[in-house]
């Protein structure tokens, strides 16, 4: 309790003007709230006699649903506690009821691995990058398995899951597909022709299906290199143990 | 008499001459695949426009962000979308709701730049959709039942999504995506229509050994921006597909991208079948103001220096109009529709910018026109009948402080702040003018007090409508600008009007629900603007039964 009172006192002792700048280069851009909070497409801040709470919880967190992110692990404790002591003093608020907040960002790990996280989310490769069908860490599309695990980059290149069968489509349609949801009249399958995959409805009359799906998942992750597929297995293991 | 307004569309000559006009339906976004907004119906003119009157009206519910939509109408149903991605089938006759459908959004995700959904795509039996989480979705145009949807990327991680209305061309959808002012890589995507298969992706900026790519100083084409948030056009003559290419990010700091960076603030045009470029123009080299070739590009014939030219007009965010050949790229007029503009002094000859006025890092700078643009990306319209195009424009300006950046995948990469402000000598404004295309002269003008903000539809009645931040619907006299007629509807205006015919009576339907980026602005300048009423409904008008 006393360590964060200490902090609180702390975070008040950073000069107001601050606490401004770090508005301007964050809160302030773009269309946000605008210039010292006179409104932008966010609402305006001025005047609006916040409780700080509020202010630490939003600020930190954001609001789910909208286009306000958290900030609590983009800007480091002293940056993110002088932004909340400046909105809660231009809306008018009671400073000396601001509790403090945590800030940091992610924690750092191993070189191998942050590569690998690039890698898995690579936006050069455009839909030829894992995170098409993998979600990690937030992010991607729900496609395949979670692909945290004890991998290496063999298991990689040869990764198949067994769900993945051929449906025929009327007339004459045939893709490798995986089943999503059955109900009585359709079935909802990821079509995984090609990238990124399609989740379609398909009506059940209109549907069949067969084994010796044409797939194979060296073949989707045959533009990254051994060496590449090395990291993003260090990745893999790393994040199945976070 | 119900007859009587389709045999009229059909022998209006001045529009048979070219394609470019609307008639029973309104099949696309901007009309026709021409985008000119216009309407060969004729029912409802100049001179009885007085005594149009609501038929229906529908609510969405949906009303965060204003009803942006532009609504498509095919065999008298109407489509419209709204801004957290459900659909409505409604009949445009009297606004019964057929069907609905909910895109289900992803729970507690950041929505970048706002809720909001210009509309849909209707055509080989299904209604097509961009949401708010970068994915495309195809429902059955009868019954609403999605078939199939794919996502674009990850919208948490490019910082990017999909608001435009999607383009349909032949068996393949096109869709554009936001993101320009984030630290990403903009491109422009075509799905078959009707599997969702990808077709193809044409990356708004080259990658490494691609022409162009050299535009770039060192890795910033990775984050450099070039959105493409706005719907294209088709030519199908040419087969070519016209698309806006948006700012560069960081968006006021330029000295972390040397070069001309290419393709933003570029008018693209690409083979419809492969999505390989055929030719681009480029407006604004190293762009440093956020002044975006993002809106809509109107394709009409004009004769100009004695010859029939195939044509492209597109206004910027700057508040200059480009006048492009449209089989090859190459300028053929430009001018300015805005008087309070200095971040150039203005075109020569070529159409190159003369006299750029860049803000210097750490130096507020005083720019005209607003980051809200000499215009906003609600459409100009264009008549084949008075030759002349129909555009907003507003006069207002800012405090521009330009800041190096450094860019963080996905998050918003700006480069600055900026601080809106009132022109010098006057408060800022906005008017909606007739403008001859070619030569740049401005026929009339309408004055608002608030910037006009919706788009504009003309038709062979000889009438201009459009809407206001106050909720006034209106329309103007073709020929003179002189206001005819007004309803209020309750909320200010940020969609697009749109006519269509059922059964031999001609309809006239406007969103109204006011919200949006640029409308959050407002305040700034004009703090009673805080206290404008949202919605999001649509009203349809049309002369009293008998009166016609």
């Amino acid at each position: 309790m006393r360590g964060l009172a200490l902090l609180a006192c702390w975070a008040l002792a950073i000069p107001a003007q601050d606490g401004a700048e770090v508005f301007r280069a964050t809160c302030a851009q773009g269309y946000c709230h605008g210039a010292a909070g006179t409104q932008g497409r966010a609402p305006r801040l001025i005047g609006r006699n916040y409780d700080p709470a509020f202010v630490v919880k939003v600020v930190s967190e954001g609001v789910p649903n909208t286009g306000m992110p958290g900030f609590r692990n983009s800007l480091d404790t002293a940056r993110l506690n002088a932004v909340i002591a400046y909105v809660v003093r231009i809306s008018g608020g009671d400073l000396s009821k601001l509790p403090a907040a945590a800030g940091g960002s992610a924690p750092s790990v191993p070189a191998d691995v942050k590569r690998g996280r690039e890698l898995f989310q690579d936006a050069v490769r455009g839909f030829q990058r894992c995170n098409t069908c993998h979600v990690m860490e937030g992010m991607g599309t729900p496609v395949g398995p979670n692909a945290a695990g004890s991998h290496d980059v063999e298991s990689i290149r040869n990764g198949k899951p067994a769900a993945v069968r051929r449906a025929i489509v009327k007339p004459g349609d045939s893709f490798a597909a995986l089943t999503v949801e059955t109900k009585q009249d359709w079935v909802k399958l990821y079509d995984l022709s090609a990238l990124p995959p399609v989740l379609r409805t398909l009506r059940k009359a209109d549907l069949s299906f067969a084994d010796g799906a044409d797939w194979r998942h060296s073949k989707v992750v045959a533009n990254y290199t051994d060496a590449e597929l090395a990291s993003i297995a260090a990745y893999l293991r790393w994040a199945a143990s976070h | 008499m119900k007859a009587a307004v389709a045999l009229t569309v059909m022998t209006a000559p001045a529009v048979l001459a070219q394609s470019g006009a609307t008639a029973e339906d309104w099949p696309h976004y901007g009309g026709t695949y021409h985008a000119w907004r216009y309407s060969a119906l004729d029912q409802v003119k100049a001179a009885n426009v007085a005594r149009l009157s609501p038929v229906w009206a529908f609510q969405t519910g949906d009303y965060e962000g204003g009803l942006q939509a532009t609504p498509i109408v095919a065999g008298g149903v109407m489509y419209v979308s709204t801004s957290r991605n459900n659909i409505y089938a409604l009949d445009a006759a009297t606004g019964r709701e057929i069907w609905k459908y909910s895109y289900n959004l992803p729970k507690g995700f950041t929505i970048f730049y706002g809720s909001w959904n210009r509309g849909v795509a209707v055509g080989r039996g299904k209604v097509f959709m961009g949401t708010l989480d970068n994915s495309v979705v195809a429902v059955d145009q009868k019954t609403g039942r999605e078939l199939w949807r794919v996502n674009v990327e990850d919208s948490q991680q490019c910082g990017c999504n999909i608001t435009a209305a999607p383009l349909l061309v032949k068996d393949k959808v096109v869709v554009g995506v936001t993101g320009g002012d984030s630290a990403h890589r903009g491109y422009i995507t075509a799905f078959n229509a009707d599997t969702g298969r990808l077709a193809w992706r044409f990356w708004t900026i080259p990658g490494p050994g691609e022409p162009g790519h050299d535009s770039w100083s060192g890795d910033s084409w990775k984050s450099g921006g070039g959105s493409s948030w706005m719907t294209g056009s088709y030519d199908p003559e040419l087969d070519l597909i016209y698309w806006s290419v948006g700012n560069p990010a960081a968006d006021f700091y330029g000295g972390s991208r040397k070069g001309d960076n290419l393709y933003t603030d570029s008018v693209v045009a690409l083979h419809a079948d492969s999505g390989k470029l055929a030719w681009h123009h480029q407006q604004i080299p190293h762009d440093v103001w956020d002044f975006d070739t993002a809106y809509e590009n109107i394709l009409f014939d004009a004769t100009v220096k004695g010859q029939t030219r195939k044509l492209l007009l597109n206004v910027n965010k700057g508040g200059v109009t480009f006048v492009v050949d449209r089989t090859n790229g190459r300028f053929v007029a430009g001018h300015t529709i805005v008087k309070h503009i200095n971040w150039i002094a203005g075109l020569d000859e070529n159409g190159k910018l003369v006299g750029r006025n860049e803000p210097p890092a750490g130096v507020k700078t005083f720019i005209c026109p607003a980051i809200g643009g000499g215009r906003s990306w609600n459409q100009a319209a264009y008549s084949p009948v008075t030759k002349w195009y129909y555009t907003t424009a507003i006069e207002w300006c800012q405090d521009v402080l330009s800041a190096p950046e450094d860019p963080v995948e996905g998050r918003v990469y700006f480069g600055g702040s900026f601080e809106m402000r009132h022109p010098k000598g006057e408060r800022a404004y906005s008017h909606l003018d007739a403008i001859d295309p070619v030569s740049g002269r401005k026929i009339w003008t309408y004055r608002s007090k608030y910037p006009l903000l919706a788009s504009v539809l003309a038709t062979a009645g000889n009438v201009v409508f459009s809407g206001d931040p106050e909720g006034w619907f209106f329309a103007l006299d073709a020929g003179t600008g002189r206001k005819l007629w007004q309803f209020q509807t309750g909320s200010g205006h940020r969609g697009s009007a749109i006519t269509y015919a059922v059964n031999g009576r001609q309809y006239v339907a406007t969103p109204s629900g006011f919200g949006s980026a640029v409308f959050g602005l407002f305040a700034q300048l004009w703090p009673e603007a805080e206290h404008f009423r949202g919605g999001s409904m649509i009203w349809a008008f049309a002369l009293p039964e008998g009166s016609r």
